[in-house]
């Protein structure tokens, strides 16, 4: 079974993540900060990560920096509310699988992580 | 004075003592009367009327011969005396009568002058002797400088025979005119009517008076020079006094121009200031300035324009630059014309070169020349003046600009200041909105999607609905953010409008919009804020569109102003009421069902950044109508520093085609 790790300080969007990541039948692990998010990746490498990118402490993005250099090819998704603002960051388009933007339609959640690692097996 | 008695010598009597003393008195009279007058007709009548007068020396006849300019020759220049021996007594008579005495004759000499149609008076003026011995007795008295007494002359071998028998005497006695060493001419009397021979005493007193007379005739003749000299003078008087007028006319010409030059110090208004007086002082055809620039001459005024084979007759510049002469010779061209070029220097160097043409010159060379260089040094004077004005102008801007610009970089930072916090405020804002939003969106999907019922299913449906329009509000607040940093670049207009326009072609298709551009064919480009200025056409239009449903006209009209370009944007639709239309651009003020209010808002927070303003107008069912004014920085003065950078275009601004119109 596939694995997703969730890293999003509010606990109603883990929540939401979660239930509907796993209805759809992939493994899912979540985690309130960055320091949280690289315990369980300790435990366990997962096949996707879905990322917040405002987060207290370690920002999403300087979370993402340091993913992208221990596990190059590990799918990442980019979770942002500041959507207008989503030409700042162009610059990482090529690292990450995708960009969803809050408040997320799940349909295009599930879109995103299917075409980044296929079905739950 | 006193009348002398009237005595009439007794034709064969002699000299008594009586007559001796009244011959004094006579001569000393004669004399006052000679000294009484300066001109020479009337001086030699004096003489004559003496000479034949009863109370003067009594001869019957007398006349003069003077000598001629050249000197070679005895010229006749006046005889008086009675036609016949009848008219010499009643003469006599008629004197000792009136008792006329030597003034008497001097007024009938001015009352009838008619003694000079007398045969005798026309004789004596036609009276040529040349001044050699062989010239007979007249010339033998001037050459010998003494009289002679002819008793028979037609025999005697010192006489000129014909001059005898035209004169038909026996006896005759001549004087000379003796002046200062010099002979002036001779005196000749005769008695041919009443054949009283002539006396030793006569010749005496012939002697004498020829003496006064000849002094007298001295003193005209000076007095006659010191007169042509006088009038010579007075002359040049007159014309020096009409140089002086012409010239004190130049000086206020000048004058004129020069007071032009100080109370302006618009290059271009002196310089043609300038061409007109030149045209109109040295009466030339036209007159042109044309100045230095790098490797050419660059015309920059001209009474009229130049044809062009007249500016073949302009100098090049390296002959200019050879030149140390104020003043080219004129060249004159095939139609005749004269072209005349004057170098312009400003401290010893080239700046220019005044040009005049003229078909005839009504004005001397050395006239023409004075003048035209005076000009020409009073322009080249003028334009460097008005360029070093124009230097100091241009520096005076440039720190005003310094200024401005350390204003508008103050106001820019503190600008940036407050949007860096709004921008900060509302990404924060948005997260903290967007993710309660995520939940409850999230959740109501997810209910939603277990429902069985449809009443419920659709109340998720509006719960996800009503966040996408909260949503919505943010990505409006967060765009307005944004926008408000302005990005200053060159810009066409006309392209910015056009690319809105395109950006909108399928929704006024679909709502069947037609468009209606009216651009300009020129336009000088704008210093703005493109992606602003698209952004406040793209709100703009959208609402006409807006305002369309039904379809219709949209018009965007664009004028270009020397001062201020403005924008017109007008639709044929629904209108907006009169209460409403103040306060359309108020913050989250809207007509419609489904707007944040924020457009037009934003709309006059761009125009008002580019210090511009916007106005609308609008009646319901017929339309609304918005025009936006946005102001062009000053331009600046029309002439360049040193140099003349186009002819065409002297007051800059870049310029490029561009299609008469757009369609949309």
């Amino acid at each position: 079974m596939k694995s997703i790790l969730v890293v999003d300080d509010e606990e109603h969007i883990r929540l939401l993540f979660q239930d509907e990541l796993t209805d759809e039948g992939y493994h899912v692990r979540t985690a309130a900060s960055a320091r949280e998010g690289w315990d369980l990746i300790a435990e366990r490498v997962p096949d996707l990560v879905i990322l917040d990118i405002r987060m207290p402490e370690q920002s999403g993005l300087e979370m993402l920096e340091d993913l992208r250099q221990r596990f190059p090819h590990l799918p990442i998704i980019m979770c942002t509310a500041l959507r207008a603002l989503e030409d700042d960051y162009t610059i990482w388009e090529s690292q990450v699988s995708a960009f969803v933007s809050k408040p997320v339609d799940l349909d295009d959640l599930i879109v995103k992580v299917k075409d980044a690692i296929g079905a739950p097996d | 004075m006193k009348p002398l008695p009237a005595t009439l010598t007794a034709p064969d009597g002699g000299p008594h003592e009586s007559d001796l003393s009244r011959h004094l008195l006579l001569l000393n009279q004669i004399s006052l009367t000679m000294q009484s007058t300066l001109e020479l007709s009337r001086l030699m009548h004096v003489i004559l009327s003496a000479c034949t007068a009863g109370d003067g020396l009594g001869f019957n006849r007398a006349f003069l011969a003077l000598v001629s300019e050249k000197g070679d020759e005895l010229v006749g220049e006046m005889g008086v005396g009675p036609i016949n021996a009848a008219e010499c007594a009643s003469i006599w008579a008629a004197i000792r009568d009136q008792e006329l005495t030597i003034s008497d004759f001097i007024e009938r000499f001015d009352q009838a002058r008619s003694f000079q149609d007398s045969d005798f008076n026309q004789m004596i003026r036609r009276l040529r002797i040349p001044l050699r011995p062989e010239g007979g007795v007249l010339a033998l008295t001037a050459l010998e400088r003494k009289p002679f007494l002819i008793t028979h002359a037609s025999s005697d071998s010192r006489t000129d025979k014909a001059l005898i028998a035209q004169l038909g005497v026996a006896e005759l006695e001549t004087a000379p005119l003796l002046a200062r060493d010099s002979v002036l001419g001779v005196i000749v009397v005769d008695n041919r009517f009443n054949q009283r021979p002539i006396t030793r005493h006569d010749r005496h007193l012939l002697s004498i008076l020829a003496g006064q007379a000849a002094v007298a005739i001295s003193n005209s003749r000076l007095y006659q020079k010191v007169e042509e000299l006088n009038q010579r003078l007075e002359q040049r008087v007159a014309e020096s006094t009409a140089d002086l007028r012409d010239r004190l006319a130049e000086l206020s010409t000048l004058y004129e121009v020069q007071q032009a030059i100080v109370t302006t110090l618009d290059l271009e208004r002196v310089l043609d200031l300038i061409v007109r007086k030149a045209v109109e002082v040295l009466s030339v055809e036209t007159c042109s300035i044309h100045l230095v620039d790098g490797e050419r001459l660059v015309q920059v005024a001209s009474y009229r324009p130049l044809e062009a084979e007249e500016r073949g007759y302009l100098p090049n510049l390296p002959a200019l630059l050879a030149t140390r002469a104020n003043i080219l010779p004129p060249v004159t061209a095939p139609d005749g014309r004269d072209h005349i070029c004057l170098p312009l220097r400003a401290q010893e160097r080239l700046i220019g070169v005044l040009h005049l043409a003229c078909n005839r010159c009504d004005l001397d060379a050395a006239r023409l020349s004075r003048l035209a260089v005076t000009i020409a040094n009073q322009a080249a004077i003028t334009i460097e003046n008005a360029r070093l004005y124009q230097d100091l102008e241009e520096k005076r801007a440039e720190a005003q600009r310094s200024l401005a610009e350390l204003r508008r970089t103050q106001a820019e930072l503190i600008r940036k200041e407050r949007l860096a916090s709004l921008g900060e405020m509302a990404a924060v804002m948005a997260h903290e909105i967007r993710n309660p939003l995520t939940s409850i969106r999230g959740f109501a999907q997810r209910i939603g999607r277990a429902q069985e019922n449809p009443k419920y299913r659709n109340y998720t449906r509006i719960i996800m609905e009503e966040v996408d329009r909260l949503n919505e509000v943010i990505a409006n607040v967060l765009e307005f953010a944004r926008s408000l940093e302005p990005r200053f670049s060159e810009c066409d207009l006309r392209e910015t409008l056009a690319e809105t326009l395109t950006l909108l072609g399928e929704e006024l298709r679909a709502a069947a919009i037609a468009v209606e551009c009216r651009f300009p064919e020129t336009f000088s480009l704008l210093r703005c804020d493109a992606g602003q200025l698209k952004q406040l056409f793209l709100n703009m239009l959208q609402n006409a569109i807006h305002a369309m449903p039904h379809g219709g006209v949209l018009t965007v009209a664009l004028t270009d102003h020397p001062e201020r370009v403005e924008i017109e944007i007008a639709d044929t639709g629904v209108g907006i009421p009169a209460d409403k239309l103040e306060r359309i651009f108020e913050p989250f003020f809207t007509t419609k069902a489904r707007g944040t209010g924020l457009g037009l808002h934003l709309a006059r927070r761009i125009v008002e950044g580019h210090g511009g303003r916007i106005r609308v107008t609008s009646t319901v069912g017929r339309g609304t109508s918005f025009i936006i004014d946005i102001p062009r920085p000053r331009r600046q003065c029309p002439i360049p520093r040193r140099s003349y950078r186009h002819e065409e275009h002297p007051c800059g601004g870049r310029r490029r085609a561009y299609p008469a119109a757009v369609s949309g």
